[in-house]
């Protein structure tokens, strides 16, 4: 029992078929696995998020035609192919640790007081395979049993959280809650504070940019409009 | 453990030689192994006796503490005059157990765990968990 | 001579020290220990499942590494400090290069990865010294001899068991006593220098690491031992640990746990690459006198 998406009145558009939950439904070449979700008339309040590959909240699990292998991606980043068959996560539940980063020293056994499961990695490199932001997760994971915080965090610096590599790490590790415990520690404790920031904080403090900004708050919507379009844009 | 089992079964030796490539059978029970054991004196069967019930297909084996307490030293093995490895007949029969998803350690559960090397913790889930 | 060089977890948190006075020791012989780069942990304990692979994908892939940088050495060969990484490494070596088969699953398994060819040559450190400096060597380089300071042996498990991977006799070695006497000490006899310090036990079963550490030290108390030389970390911790639990057994009394690395670099004069209470404790045995 198929239902099929009448196309609109663009001919030219070439179609694809793909099957969501289970559905077939033709979409649009192009679209993006979110874009066609909606285009087939899915509303979603789960699974969504910035839409730009950047909040890891649309992680998909799919397969492709003639292929058995289950892939794995974010929806808003990847693009549909003929015969995918797919399938929305709603989120990755593990469970957030509580800790006093105040309380906690910036080596290995803080990591190991709260995620001591990290010793149960077997290399395997499922995790780095299946990341949407190509990350070496299973390298981060090592270098935190090393001792080596700041590699970690260096390399884990693009984790959007998505779950994916938790989901089928077969020790069951979850990686995304390590990598942000480690950068944490990292920030607080071991990356080189920055003088430039000191510096404006207590420009701040001191008043520096209080009258500037007492003026713009009175200044009003047409003042404010005018100034928005004449703004710096970076390139 | 006092109870005799009344059935033989080659069933348990034949799962042991799948994982292990062990056989039970060539053990004539010196207890050159049991002797040398460093942990026997903690264990609740000695190995000489561990390896035993596997010849008679007693799965009781598999709940004993002994299994669980074998630190993998190899000693058993380099004594035993047939030459058989009963470390990694221990492991199967660990195997068995772990593979069910059923763990004998939990992690989150030791206390102080940061105060050990890592060695001592990657070595525990190795040979305790799945 | 350059020669491929494998840490281990441990040799970089809590056996730092180990690291220290080996690469010293090393290179006071010319031989530079070329740490792998993108080194993994090792996997330890090796895993005797014959019908399953999956747990020596660890081990493998250091191999691989170490094969991706032979050109760096220009051999073959990768050194280890640690003895439980040297049995884990050697022995995975030793399976795939008799079941080809399993090395061919894991080279499928490891796609993203060149395939193990099954070249490398695992040693441990103490290989390195007994083959390729020789203690001769050593004798003829010492700074200090150190008579007169009783040294104990401890092997452990790892480097003398199984018979396949061992460096030395399993029941009766003699590495380490050759070792003792080319630095000029004593090395004391007892009767369970190979015995299991417990291993992963300490971590679940405490007890059974003070048992063994009790009846490995107490002999060794009774013969006045100076100092325990040990070639593992586990080890090392295991018996600094059981010391600790059996206090109350001991009267107190505790012998200092060093690594063989630290005496020889004692003994050859490279203090700076000893932490200052092990240089300490070595000062005060090595000008303590006359027994």
């Amino acid at each position: 029992m198929t239902t099929s998406v009448t196309v609109e009145k663009k001919p030219k558009t070439k179609m694809v078929k793909i099957y969501i939950m289970g559905r077939e439904y033709l979409v649009p070449e192009g679209l993006t696995i979110l874009k066609a979700m909606e285009y087939a008339g899915y509303r979603l309040i789960r699974g969504v998020g910035c839409r730009a590959g950047f909040c890891g909240a649309c992680s998909t699990v799919y397969r492709l035609k003639g292929d058995y292998r289950l892939y794995t991606a974010l929806a808003c980043q990847t693009t549909v192919q003929d015969g995918m068959y797919l399938v929305q996560l709603p989120f990755v539940p593990a469970k957030k640790p509580t800790y006093d980063i105040e309380k906690l020293t910036p080596d290995l056994s803080s990591v190991l007081k709260y995620f001591p499961e990290i010793t149960r990695c077997v290399q395997c490199n499922t995790c780095t395979k299946v990341c949407p932001q190509e990350i070496q997760v299973m390298d981060a994971i090592q270098a935190i049993l090393r001792g080596d915080l700041a590699t970690a965090a260096h390399l884990t610096f693009d984790c959007i959280a998505c779950g994916i590599c938790s989901m089928r790490c077969p020790a069951e590790i979850v990686h995304y809650h390590v990598f942000q415990l480690v950068r944490r520690l990292y920030g607080k404790y071991i990356a080189k504070p920055s003088k430039h920031l000191r510096e404006r904080i207590k420009e701040i403090e001191e008043g520096k940019f209080r009258e500037e900004l007492d003026r713009l708050v009175m200044a009003g919507v047409e003042e404010w409009k005018k100034l928005y379009a004449a703004r710096e844009i970076e390139p | 453990m006092k109870k005799l089992v009344t059935k033989i079964s080659p069933e348990l030796a034949k799962k042991v030689f799948a994982i292990s490539g062990q056989n039970v059978y060539a053990c004539y029970q010196c207890g050159k192994c049991s002797a040398g054991c460093p942990i026997a004196d903690e264990m609740d069967l000695l190995p000489n006796q561990v390896i035993h019930m596997v010849q008679l297909g007693d799965e009781r084996v598999l709940e004993s503490k002994a299994i669980w307490l074998c630190a993998n030293c190899f000693t058993c093995t380099v004594r035993c005059p047939r030459d058989i490895n009963l470390t990694a007949v221990m492991e199967a029969l660990r195997l068995l157990t772990l593979r069910k998803g059923i763990y004998k350690l939990d992690l989150r559960k030791i206390e102080h765990v940061e105060e050990f090397p890592q060695i001592a913790l990657i070595a525990a889930a190795r040979k305790l968990t799945g | 001579m350059k020669l491929l060089y494998f840490p281990g977890c441990s040799l970089k948190n809590y056996a730092q020290r180990y690291e220290k006075s080996a690469l010293a020791v090393a290179k006071r012989f010319d031989i530079e220990l070329v740490e792998l780069k993108r080194w993994n942990c090792c996997g330890v304990v090796y895993s005797l499942a014959s019908d399953s692979v999956f747990h020596h994908i660890a081990a493998v892939r250091n191999l691989i590494r170490a094969q991706e940088q032979m050109h760096e050495t220009g051999n073959e060969k990768l050194v280890t400090l640690c003895s439980m990484c040297y049995q884990v490494l050697a022995s995975v070596n030793h399976r795939l290069a008799r079941d080809p088969e399993a090395l061919e699953t894991l080279n499928r398994f490891m796609d993203e990865e060149e395939d193990y060819l099954g070249t490398i040559e695992v040693l441990h450190f103490l290989q390195v010294l007994r083959d390729y400096i020789g203690f001769h060597k050593i004798k003829e380089s010492l700074e200090r001899k150190l008579e007169n300071i009783r040294v104990a042996p401890y092997y452990g498990c790892m480097l003398v068991r199984p018979k396949e991977v061992a460096i030395d006799d399993p029941e009766d070695p003699s590495l380490l006593e050759t070792l003792i006497a080319s630095v000029g000490a004593k090395p004391i006899e007892y009767p369970f220098r190979t015995d299991c310090c417990g291993s992963y036990n300490v971590v679940a079963n405490k007890d059974i690491v003070k048992i063994r550490v009790l009846r490995i030290i107490k002999p060794l108390l009774r013969n006045s031992a100076d100092l325990i030389i040990s070639v593992c970390p586990l080890c090392t911790f295991n018996l600094e640990y059981g010391m600790k639990l059996a206090s109350r057994e001991l009267y107190g009394k505790s012998i200092p746990v060093l690594y063989f690395t630290e005496l020889l670099a004692y003994a050859l004069g490279l203090d700076y690459a000893l932490d200052k209470n092990v240089l300490a404790t070595l000062n005060k045995l090595y000008e303590g006198g006359e027994k």
